[in-house]
């Protein structure tokens, strides 16, 4: 009679294998690893990673508007903790395992990676964090459960010392057919990322945001031997420097019949991208990417959305340098403000790469409601925007720059200016004057400096804000020099009024329909005019405490994490 | 025809016994021949049935004493004497006590039965229904069984069977069984034909322990139809069906949807108007004048957009037509008994420029024989198949929701229009009459075999077996159409449906096998009876499916060889489990006046760890029929009275699935490479607990029985509690975890209910009319005792389950009327902070929502649950049928209404709730249109109407205020028939003709208020209208 029962209920999975097995050759830490990469940010993220919002666009969010509410759970906390979950296995598994070291070091080493990766991410979202470094189940006693925030210091210790892992197991280069995989050099890149990062939020920001740990925020707790801002800034040079000389990547340049690189770069697919028919292998300057394929796995993004978006403000239209080098307030190549093609003219190509929708000696409509379509400016953004609707909204597939030479290039120029206070013409030359020069742009030089008045500093900042614009990097620079409470909350302006084509001509403006009205401003050749105001000071309110992203209330019930000071 | 009758009669004949040839009739109450009737020579195996007209013959000595017998008559026995000719006519059975009714592995008496059941006859409920699926007909027939649907779209009803409502967290459906074997789905159930539905016994109290882990949620056992024996019987049984579209919500026309933003923008203050791509009041302002024509000077990318006033529901739902027939042959001897059946339906959906529908075909086949005196064979084999057809795209509710009603789907030339991007350009007239199909067939097959033999005279063994093969394959195709403007050019939009065809199938085999040894015996008025057995279930599954996605050419044709083979995605899947059982019941009784039932089994499943596989349940019930009494013998208006009680454990297996306790390796694919290609990778996602087992679910059962007035009047009552502990949860604990800090299932939480079910009714006769009434209702209440670590309550409008309140609890804010001054909502700005929009241009105003601050702290804050108000569940609660019936020489006439009287519903979801507060990108509702409050209006029933939608779902959303009571009553069926008289139809050889009306959902009385349907739950996305029937039928009986 039992052995008829055993037959009902003695039964195994038939389309799975049970974790008993797994684990135990190369292969599956190979297969382990490759699923890490599932982790990585990509189109499908928050619009906040693609810096909606930012002071540089023209439509506002709650977030920088510093209207943030307390929610109740936060995506980003949960998947960071489920990616981390995978990560802590395979590094687990990789201490249990018996065979020869060496065949398993690279998945261990991309494992190393996506800890630091995974956390940093974190840590920009939410200072220091409950620091989980083993596999923790519903099993596991109390205590685990109710780990303390661990200080950013020792968060970044900890990412410092994986990415190390990282740098030391990775493979060098891979492949053609492993593209997007992690090489010891993108560690290497990532690596000084973090450090700029870091040092320059230790020196703008300081404390101001860690609370006192125990009953605010993570705390300022220090691990011993913790790196100086100095030698973190040192440590970033060094290793930018290697990438740029060793590391084999090289800026995407090419001699396009119109437009630009800087346009065909964001969306560069297979061959019918653009008009030179170049596809994704020779892509070199992309050194963290998530890969997308149009039939394999397209973007999970209504990419329409970023051309509203991510279209600009007053601010970055005249951020962007005349071709002679010079802001338009100092260089006499700025052909004014009469009509927006006459403020495109002569200007950083860059400008053409990212934006459309200006009439040919004209400017265009703003007559549409203040909260579409990237109205009050009438620009449109294109950059990421498929080349004359090759591909259908929500199936482009170009891949996903995490992180790209251009912001190695940046991150070695501000690292180096950071820790001197100067920088020389040969450091400009072989970093940022590269990606000015792609972009149409003369040279920076400590003469030219000197000669019109420019800081260096903000030089090298502007050409990161321009360069890397929605790359999910302003919002962060932001905080890190210490500037977004005041940069947040100043008023969003468009498109100037005051002795332009908009002035008067209905058709191509409506006054009423702009609730926050217009303004007097010095514009950005440093005169006074009237503008459209996008987003009035009423609505800005971001201050010091909004640098944290809150904990999440349940969290805070169910581990008794601390929440950010502020909240 | 009649050659046939002639065979069965000498096969008859031939079984006749010695003596004297009798011949006779027996007639029914009317004095009508009836067909079918037992005459049994007592105390002897030899007998006959009657004939179609009633008539008999058998040989018989002059002591013989005839037993005559039909069911649902009084049994008359006649002593043959000197006659040759006998007639009699039987006398109906008014208090059913006899019936038999089947229990959990038996059959008891109606009036021997001590459990909590209600029975239902297949004639009386589904006989003339215009409805194909059983479990809809089911509706307010039976109190402590709830169906709802969520749909009346054919063949996706997304029925939901609920017996006492709650018993956990993890509701499943009741366990059905169809002639004691347990259905692979309840899709077979609902795919069965009616016509072969002989009765239906709903198991409700602890009476279910011997089904053990599946018994906690009620059984439903299914008795199909058997041969009778005697003559060959053929029944037609069809009818036309013409459905029309019901309630519909009240989606704004393009006048209405001009008239909403233009209120949406008086409400608000000058500086915080927006008229969005429109641009200006005057734009909006031409859509509610009912201008036709291009629209200019708007935002550019929509200049020139051609609007007209279109009515979608018209466009895409009517009338429908539907069919169904049925057909049996039933017949028998003394041996042998069969009965076979086919049916064919065509039930046919509202939508018009598509067909939406599904046809259904079965195949039923009972057959027994009777081997020996000892030995008997049974078996049935059941073919069912399906067939749905709809279009794979566009019929959801976006359709309605998403854009506003003002393009014209078509232009002028029949080219599809684009909605110009204003809501991502989608045209789902070109989605549902070109973007594909989806073609769904189901088949099952299943054969069940039985024997009983006779080993010892009161001990018999019977042996069960059952074959189930269902498989179903889908084929979708999808296509992306061009959009065009007005004028014809490409607009440079596409329906934007990713292209490709999926071809998918799936394939299950289910067997179940039983084996039980029954004893039987009874000594002076004590009477005992046991069943021991084994019953083993093993089923297992595999599926699969491949999709091609890219563009392929239109050419009606849909195959998987048709798509190109770049982009191939595949997927595999097998599963499997078992369960293993050992049951037993015990009944004993004393004359019928006390009586006791003993049920136990022991299940074994495959589905948890070694050492955690096998679990016990038992239950008891006793009854006394105190109308037995001597002492009540007396009481001649008391007919019948039986009081009940049962207690008894089971078990639910919901929501475990076949190997949650193993932690298995789950694969998946990573893009790599500079010409992208797959990789594989893999994680080990699943948290588990391997000492997981059943929820343990026990019930006490009180009830009554009773009869007055020589039956006339009867009713019942059942009040039960019922507690489930170790029920299944998901403990949250924190996300450094992982998986979102969500726990494995495990035993962690408690629950209690509690309820009561009444019926009553009367049945009498008044000269020549027949006549009863009848109603029943129920109410089912729950509260979660225990669930570990949720048990602060969390806004929402589609139920939670918190700790300390019921299943599918809301919790919504407190409200305090509307703003009537700016000083009150100055005053309000000063005293409070929290969760409502800041002062400004789109801050609070007169006529908006004034949320309470129940704690009284200052903030109006969801966070710590404690400014939130309860407010009640989402079930439905007194659920209640009212059947009519009435007969009157051939003119019978049957209405039942069916409803609820309490049931809170919040429709939140979708665009089609409230105004703006879904988005304001999409169409709304005008169900409130000139219903809001306005400084000229400020009683108003609803607040100001705002196009910000931070605004709007401020004043609608989550709100105590906007919660509507679902109460209502639907006369969910009319049937009016005539049976034409046997002597005009006995001369064309039919011996009973019956023509009918019969109509579902004709009409009801609701208190929703925003004209959605009473049944279409709280969604606003389901906009499939339900449809009221309205059918003509035939029955024939040869």
């Amino acid at each position: 009679m039992m052995s008829c029962q055993d037959a009902f209920t003695d039964l195994e999975p038939l389309d799975e294998i049970t974790d008993a097995t797994f684990y135990s050759t190369p292969a599956h830490f190979e297969l382990a690893s490759n699923h890490l990469y599932d982790g990585m940010l990509g189109w499908g993220a928050d619009g906040e990673f693609r810096d909606y919002g930012s002071d540089l666009v023209s439509i506002p969010q709650i977030y920088t508007q510093g209207n943030v509410v307390v929610p109740e759970t936060d995506a980003l906390w949960n998947e960071g903790y489920d990616d981390l979950r995978d990560v802590n296995m395979l590094i687990e598994s990789a201490a249990e395992y018996t065979g020869d070291a060496s065949e398993i070091a690279p998945y261990v080493g991309t494992a190393h990676f996506f800890r630091a990766y995974e956390y940093f991410t974190l840590l920009q979202r939410f200072g220091g964090v409950p620091l989980i470094t083993t596999v923790i189940s519903s099993a596991s006693p109390d205590e685990v459960f109710e780990t303390p925030r661990s200080s950013r210091y020792e968060v970044i210790g900890l990412i410092l010392s994986d990415l190390d892992e990282a740098i030391a197991n990775c493979p060098p280069s891979v492949g053609e057919s492993d593209l997007g995989k992690i090489t010891s050099m993108a560690a290497k890149a990532y690596k000084a990322k973090v450090l700029l990062y870091e040092a320059t939020w230790e020196k703008y920001v300081g404390t101001d945001t860690d609370g006192d740990g125990s009953t605010t925020g993570a705390g300022s707790s220090k691990p011993a031997n913790y790196p100086t801002v100095e030698a973190m800034l040192a440590d970033a040079i060094d290793l930018s420097k290697d990438v740029m000389v060793n590391g084999g990547y090289e800026l995407w340049n090419h001699d396009f019949p119109e437009i630009n690189s800087n346009f065909f770069l964001h969306q560069l697919e297979d061959g019918g991208s653009n008009p030179l028919g170049l596809d994704k292998s020779t892509n070199k300057e992309f050194i963290i990417q998530k890969v997308y394929d149009y039939n394999l796995g397209f973007g999970d993004l209504n990419f329409a959305t970023t051309e509203s978006r991510m279209a600009p403000n007053r601010k970055s239209m005249d951020m962007f340098l005349c071709t002679d080098g010079l802001p338009i307030s100092k260089s006499p190549r700025f052909q004014g403000y009469n009509t927006m093609w006459d403020e495109l003219q002569n200007r950083d190509n860059r400008m053409v790469a990212y934006f459309y929708n200006v009439p040919e000696n004209g400017s265009p409509v703003l007559n549409v409601g203040p909260s579409d379509s990237g109205a009050g400016i009438g620009i449109r953004n294109r950059k990421f925007r498929s080349w004359n609707g090759y591909r259908p909204n929500e199936r482009q597939a170009q891949n996903y720059s995490i992180l790209r030479l251009a912001e190695v290039y940046l991150t070695y120029a501000e690292a180096i200016y950071e820790l001197r206070g100067s920088i020389t013409d040969a450091e400009l030359d072989e970093s940022i004057n590269l990606t000015r020069a792609r972009a149409g742009i003369d040279p920076l030089s400590n003469n030219l400096a000197t000669t019109y008045d420019l800081n260096i500093l903000e030089e090298i900042r502007r050409e990161r804000a321009l360069e890397l614009y929605c790359e999910n990097t302003r919002i962060h620079d932001l905080k890190r020099w210490g500037i977004a409470d005041e940069v947040f909350a100043e008023e969003i302006y468009g498109a100037v009024i005051e002795g332009t084509v908009y002035d008067g001509d209905e058709s191509l403006y409506l006054p009423s329909i702009y609730p926050f009205g217009e303004k007097t401003i010095t514009v950005g050749n440093g005169e006074s005019r009237r503008v459209v105001v996008r987003d009035g000071a009423s609505n800005r309110r971001f201050t010091m405490a909004h640098y944290l992203a809150p904990i999440p209330i349940s969290q805070i019930s169910l581990t008794g994490v601390l929440q950010n000071p502020g909240y | 025809m009649k050659t046939l009758f002639a065979v069965l009669m000498l096969i008859s004949v031939n079984a006749f016994g010695q003596g004297q040839t009798i011949s006779g009739k027996v007639l029914d109450e009317n004095g009508e021949g009836l067909p079918g009737a037992t005459v049994v020579v007592k105390g002897t195996t030899s007998g006959t049935t009657t004939d179609i007209e009633g008539a008999f013959r058998l040989q018989a000595d002059e002591s013989s004493v005839l037993v005559i017998s039909f069911v649902g008559y009084e049994p008359y026995e006649v002593t043959v004497g000197n006659q040759s000719i006998i007639q009699t006519s039987l006398k109906p059975d008014v208090s059913s006590l006899d019936e038999v009714v089947v229990v959990g592995y038996g059959e008891q008496t109606k009036e021997t039965v001590t459990g909590a059941i209600e029975v239902v006859k297949g004639k009386e409920v589904f006989a003339s229904r215009a409805q194909t699926n059983p479990a809809l007909a089911l509706q307010g027939q039976t109190p402590g069984i709830t169906v709802t649907r969520g749909s009346a779209r054919p063949g996706q009803e997304d029925i939901d069977l609920q017996i006492r409502g709650f018993a956990s967290i993890n509701q499943d459906p009741p366990l059905i069984m169809i002639d004691n074997v347990p259905v692979l789905n309840a899709r077979e159930f609902y795919s069965m034909n009616p016509d072969d539905i002989e009765s239906i016994s709903v198991l409700k109290d602890a009476a279910t322990a011997i089904y053990g882990a599946r018994g906690a949620n009620g059984v439903i056992l299914v008795t199909t139809k058997k041969g009778t024996r005697g003559e060959l019987t053929v029944n037609y049984n069809g009818n036309f069906r013409m459905q029309s579209v019901g309630l519909t919500p009240h989606a704004a026309n393009m006048r209405e949807y001009g008239q909403l933003w233009l209120e949406a923008n008086e409400e608000m203050p000058e500086e915080g108007r927006n008229y969005w791509g429109f641009g200006t009041a005057e734009k909006i302002q031409l859509l509610a004048d009912g201008y036709e024509g291009p629209l200019t000077d708007i935002y550019f990318a929509w200049d020139g957009m051609y609007v007209k006033d279109v009515d979608r529901i018209e466009e895409f739902f009517g009338n429908s037509y539907s069919q169904q027939h049925n057909i049996s042959v039933s017949g028998g001897n003394e041996t042998t008994r069969y009965r076979i059946s086919g049916l064919f339906a065509d039930d046919v959906g509202a939508l018009k420029p598509a067909y939406d529908g599904q046809k259904q075909y079965n195949l039923r086949f009972n057959f027994d024989h009777q081997l020996s005196d000892r030995v008997n064979l049974s078996s049935g084999i059941t073919y069912q198949k399906r067939r749905r057809s709809s279009p794979s795209n566009g019929v959801d509710g976006r359709s309605f929701q998403q854009n506003p009603w003002i393009f014209p789907s078509k232009n002028d030339e029949g080219q599809y229009v684009a909605a110009f991007g204003v809501i991502g350009s989608e045209n789902f007239l070109a989605s549902v009459e070109s973007g594909g199909r989806e073609e769904l067939d189901e088949d099952l097959t299943k054969i069940n075999l039985g024997m009983t033999a006779e080993i010892v005279e009161g001990l018999t063994l019977e042996l069960t077996g059952s074959y189930n093969r269902r498989v179903q394959s889908t084929d979708e195709s999808n296509i992306d159409i061009a959009l065009y403007d007005w004028d014809g050019n490409f607009a440079n939009y596409t329906s934007q449906i990713p292209e490709g065809i999926t071809d998918s199938y799936e394939e299950n085999d289910y067997l179940n096998y039983g084996s039980y040894l029954n004893y039987q015996k009874s000594i002076q008025g004590h009477n005992f009876s046991a069943k021991v057995g084994v019953t083993g279930d093993y089923f297992r599954s595999e599926g699969n499916s491949i999709t091609r996605n890219g563009y392929f050419e239109d050419n009606g044709i849909y195959d998987i060889n048709i798509a190109p083979q770049t982009n191939v995605q595949t997927e595999g899947g097998q599963g499997q489990w078992g369960l293993y059982a050992y049951l037993s019941r015990i009944a004993y009784d004393y004359k019928g006046k006390y009586l006791f039932d003993l049920v136990g089994r022991r299940d074994v499943s495959s589905r948890f760890a070694e050492g955690y596989k096998a679990l016990n349940y038992a239950g008891v019930s006793a009854g006394w029929v105190i109308s037995e009494e001597s002492f009540l013998k007396g009481a001649s208006f008391l007919s019948f009275l039986k009081i009940k009680a049962s207690y008894g454990e089971t078990g639910n297996q919901a929501g475990i699935d076949q190997f949650s306790y193993l932690s298995t390796v789950a694969p998946s694919r990573q893009l790599f490479g500079a010409s992208p290609a797959l990789q594989s990778s893999a994680s080990i996602p699943n948290i588990i607990d391997p000492t997981v087992t059943w929820e343990r679910i026990n019930m006490t059962n009180f009830g009554t029985e009773f009869s007055l007035f020589d039956f006339k009047l009867s009713g019942s009552f059942d009040y039960y509690l019922r507690n489930n502990s170790g029920m299944l949860i998901a403990v949250e604990y924190g996300s450094i975890m992982g998986n979102d800090g969500i726990g494995p299932l495990t035993n962690s939480g408690d629950l209690d209910a509690h309820g009561w079910e009444a019926a009553l009714g009367w049945k009498d006769r008044v000269g020549d009319v027949t006549f009863s009434v009848s109603a029943n209702m129920s109410d089912s209440r729950n509260k979660i005792v225990r669930l570990d670590g949720a048990n602060i309550p969390v806004l929402n409008t589609e139920g939670i389950n918190i700790e300390g309140y019921p299943i599918g609890s809301l919790f919504l804010w407190e409200t305090d009327g509307f703003f009537q001054t700016q000083e009150e909502v100055d005053a309000y700005y000063s005293t409070y902070s929290g969760s409502f929009p800041n002062q400004g241009n789109t801050g609070l105003r007169p006529g908006d929502v004034i949320k309470v601050d129940r704690n009284e702290d200052g903030v109006i804050t969801s966070e710590n649950g404690e400014d939130l108000k309860f407010m009640g569940d989402l079930s439905p609660h007194y659920t209640y049928g009212v059947n009519l019936g009435a007969g009157w020489k051939g003119i019978d006439f049957q209405v039942t209404f069916q409803g609820v009287l309490d049931q809170n519903i919040y429709r939140q979801e979708g665009n089609l709730s409230a105004p703006f507060a879904g988005s304001r990108f999409a169409n709304q509702t005008a169900a409130f249109l000139g219903k809001t409050w306005t400084e000229s209006n400020p009683s108003a029933e609803y607040p100001r109407m705002t196009w910000n939608t931070a605004l709007a779902r401020h004043n609608w959303w989550d709100n105590e205020w906007f919660l509507q009571n679902n109460r209502y009553m639907r006369l969910k069926t009319l049937i009016v028939g005539y049976t034409l008289p046997k002597s005009l139809t006995q001369k064309v050889a039919i011996d009973k003709a019956r023509i009918y009306f019969s109509g579902n959902d004709l009409f009801e009385f609701t208190a929703i208020k925003d004209g959605y349907d009473p049944e279409s739950r709280g969604s606003s996305s389901n906009i499939y209208p339900f449809m009221r029937t309205y059918s003509l039928g035939i029955d024939l009986t040869f």
